[in-house]
């Protein structure tokens, strides 16, 4: 099969898609523009630099430093099922404005670490064999940027996806497939403009799929849609979101946990969490469908303004408001943040974003 | 799925029976222009109503059916009666309802009911109300409790400013469907000030084959007034399915309080598709209490909109989803002014193939400054193929609205269930008792009669699935 073929039919069908993949959320769903404005050269030599270690540089140009990645053009020939099908109009988008396609491929036992930066449209499709260990890393930078991430992961296996979106507008999304005992972890830290619809299976037994986001948004629009559903006995589940939004940001979080018959033992979690700052708008939606008995399913979410009594307790003790602020919600995305493979760069884009909202 | 009807013999024996009464008015099934006008001319109305009537029909047939919620493709509506009148007169008194309407209200133990607790009954035998006795304290209080066809002739300035104001019937298609067809249901106004200590109560009850019943209720509380109004339904069993589509609308003035109970136990082929809606103005306070046990399918979201500052609102909602059925229910929360503050809970239990929904939505809107909102959801599993989904939506365009959300879906605790059966207490009175103290927290602001029927019913719905 050709990709090019998917291509075509994705750009022709784009039209008359939904803007939601889940009809549940059709009425809480944000508008986002679809272009693609790729990063500048000079901007992303000078990123590489930065962030250093790199094994692939995108914005449509491909700049392949070993061996770790391979690169399939559209038109040849590939054996692969895709995990994505046209399920919204964005995501036909970006499978419309595919160049080439990145396969990350980890042999059975084999430890892999990749480092990406991408400032185009990419589609990254990761293959875990058993007992395979990948852990990626992309660093999503440019004006307007589409990502598509795949994952497969054989039994045992252990896949973590860390994606770091520093572009102004991205559109962003990943499927994955958990087979028998095989752990998936997708980090998100999301500044920018951002649409993406996520979707993790868990179709093999003590299996583990987890998202975790960071959302910092200052002045952006921020819609996202997670899904985990949990088909195998003794899988896990876990969800956790955490927003600042600051600066009339508009930002929902949909998260949807399906526990299926015969899935005995699962465990489904999700949370979200949201400071508010100025004039900004969080919303979120976790819901959940257990169709098995034998489960335990659990849900939080809570939206709220930073504390006046622990930032009034900060300056009791000679702290700045403004560094008051900063250190609470540095706090407030701690747990998350750690979960990354460069917990020290995000945290670094974490530290610029919050400058920024605080000044 | 079962067939309904089979496990329902026991049921039908104690709480489900079908009285022989004649039907005097009796108009064709279906729907149309025609009927309508029938039904308006029927009952004498003023022409603002019929009208209303007519431009809500307009909106229903426009309007398309739900795509969410529960499977209404069952649902055959030109195959129901709009309209049904059994007695002509009106009774004052007890003597003089008629024997057989008696009988069924005896074995609903409403004159019991209202020996006891209760200020006023209103006990509506299909689409008219036959039975009425507003108590006297509450006529000197100048309290107006009666049914709504009464209101309409007797205070027709204060229905006609208040009828839909609250839902509006392009609001949804059933809410169309009941502006269009509404046929008796309550009236209650409590004037400035008068705090009514006995809770109002209504009893409603189905009892024609195929025949949909659309009652329509209105709530007025004056400034600083306070009133409890009470709600049950039983329903007699029949083979082919039933439509229930009220609409409550509820206005609780300047400071006022308006608890309202609902504990709907149709039998399981009726479906029960209800808008029940409130304004809360500047300090109101307004309580939905929520019980849903019966029904095949129901579809039930009471709504509070907090138009006034400092108005608060809870919402309490418990489902019990035995086999064969799909209890949607929920609630909504609309915050429009400043310092509001909400809470909703809602517990939900599925036994059997039973079908729990919680969905819940909460809007802090750009005017509602300090918004507080604590929302919850809890359901229990209690069989192999029981299923429970909780969708809550939080919507927030404020910045200090504080809101917390938390929910959770679990099996019945197998280790409570059997350490009180160690106790020497049967296994399907344990689960019932686990039941119970698992939804104990939010029907205790039930009079004690309904809590002793809801721990029957419980028991029951655990002991018919065994059978």
């Amino acid at each position: 099969m050709k990709y090019l073929e998917i291509a075509k039919k994705a750009k022709k069908e784009l039209e008359k898609l939904a803007e939601e993949p889940n009809p549940l959320y059709a009425r809480n769903s944000l508008s986002m523009e679809m272009k693609s404005e790729a990063a500048e050269q000079g901007m992303l030599s000078a990123l590489a630099s930065e962030i250093g270690n790199l094994d692939l540089i995108t914005n449509g140009e491909y700049t392949k430093k070993n061996g770790n990645v391979e690169i399939k053009e559209i038109d040849s020939e590939i054996d692969y099922n895709f995990l994505f099908g046209n399920e919204s109009k964005y995501i036909a988008y970006v499978r419309a404005n595919t160049s080439k396609l990145i396969f990350l491929k980890a042999d059975p036992g084999e430890r892999k670490k990749v480092r990406l930066l991408i400032g185009g449209n990419v589609q990254v499709i990761s293959i875990l064999e058993e007992r395979a260990n990948l852990e990626v890393e992309e660093f999503v930078v440019g004006r307007s940027v589409g990502i598509i991430n795949e994952i497969n992961a054989s039994k045992s296996s252990n896949a973590k996806i860390n994606i770091a979106y520093l572009s102004d507008n991205a559109l962003g999304f990943y499927k994955g497939v958990c087979g028998e005992g095989s752990q998936v972890e997708v980090n998100s830290f999301i500044g920018g403009n951002f649409k993406s619809s996520n979707n993790l299976v868990c179709n093999g037994s003590r299996s583990m799929a987890s998202i975790n986001n960071i959302i910092i948004g200052a002045g952006n629009k921020i819609d996202i849609t997670n899904s985990i559903i949990s088909k195998a006995p003794s899988s896990l589940s876990s969800m956790k979101t955490k927003v600042i939004g600051a600066a009339a940001s508009t930002i929902l979080i949909k998260d949807y946990s399906l526990i299926e018959r015969g899935a005995r033992g699962a465990d489904a979690y999700i949370s979200a969490r949201g400071i508010s700052l100025g004039n900004s708008r969080i919303e979120a939606i976790p819901s959940m469908t257990t169709n098995e008995i034998d489960v335990k399913a659990s849900h939080n979410a809570s939206i709220a303004p930073l504390k006046e009594e622990a930032i009034e307790y900060f300056m009791s003790r000679g702290i700045s408001e403004k560094e008051a602020k900063k250190l609470l919600l540095k706090g407030f995305v701690e747990d998350l943040l750690i979960n990354f493979s460069s917990e020290e760069l995000i945290r670094k884009e974490a530290e610029k974003a919050l400058k920024n909202i605080l000044g | 799925m079962q067939d309904p009807t089979i496990d329902e013999e026991e049921y039908a024996k104690k709480y489900g029976f079908k009285s022989n009464v004649e039907y005097i008015y009796k108009p064709e099934k279906g729907l149309s222009e025609r009927i309508i006008r029938a039904i308006s001319n029927e009952k004498h109305e003023p022409e603002w109503m019929l009208e209303k009537r007519l431009e809500a029909y307009k909106i229903y047939r426009e309007k398309p059916m739900p795509r969410w919620g529960i499977d209404l493709s069952r649902i055959d509506f030109e195959d129901f009666y709009y309209y049904l009148k059994p007695t002509e007169k009106k009774a004052n008194s007890w003597e003089e309802v008629p024997e057989e309407i008696k009988d069924a209200f005896e074995k609903l133990g409403v004159p019991e009911a209202e020996r006891k607790f209760f200020a006023g009954t209103e006990a509506q035998f299909d689409s008219e109300v036959i039975y009425g006795n507003v108590k006297k304290t509450l006529s000197e209080q100048g309290v107006i409790f009666t049914d709504i066809d009464s209101a309409l002739k007797e205070y027709p300035e204060i229905v006609k400013k208040y009828f839909g104001s609250v839902i509006a019937p392009s609001d949804n298609k059933f809410a169309a469907l009941n502006t269009a067809v509404w046929s008796g249901g309550s009236f209650v106004y409590v004037p400035k000030g008068v705090k009514v200590r006995l809770p109002l109560q209504a009893y409603f009850r189905i009892n024609s084959y195929e025949f949909g019943q659309f009652e329509r209720t209105l709530i007025i509380a004056d400034e600083g007034s306070d009133v409890t109004y009470l709600e049950g339904c039983t329903a007699p069993i029949y083979t082919k399915s039933s439509l229930h589509a009220a609409v409550v609308e509820v206005i609780a003035k300047e400071g006022a309080h308006v608890r309202y109970v609902t504990v709907q136990n149709w039998s399981k082929n009726v479906y029960n598709l209800v808008t029940q809606r409130a304004h809360a103005e500047k300090n109101a306070r307004l309580e939905w209490i929520d019980v849903n046990l019966g029904g095949r399918g129901n579809m039930k979201y009471p709504a509070v909109l907090l138009k006034g500052e400092n108005a608060s609102a809870e919402i309490l909602s418990v489902s019990l989803a035995g086999n064969g059925q799909v209890q949607d229910t929920g609630g909504k929360l609309y915050h429009l002014a400043p310092n509001t503050k909400s809470k909703f809970i809602s517990k939900s239990v599925s036994s059997g193939d039973g079908n729990t929904i919680a969905r819940f939505l909460v809007h802090i809107g750009k005017e509602a400054a300090n918004a507080a909102v604590y929302t919850k959801c809890d359901a229990m599993l209690i069989d192999e193929d029981s299923k429970a989904s909780t969708f809550p939506y939080l919507e927030n365009r404020r910045s200090d609205a504080l809101q917390a959300h938390e929910a959770s879906i679990g099996k019945i605790s197998k280790e409570a269930v059997e350490y009180i059966m160690s106790r020497g207490i049967s296994e399907d009175d344990a689960k019932a008792m686990v039941i119970f103290g698992f939804i104990n927290d939010l029907v205790q602001g039930l009079p004690m009669d309904y809590l002793l029927e809801l721990r029957r019913l419980v028991k029951l719905n655990i002991e018919r699935k065994v059978a």
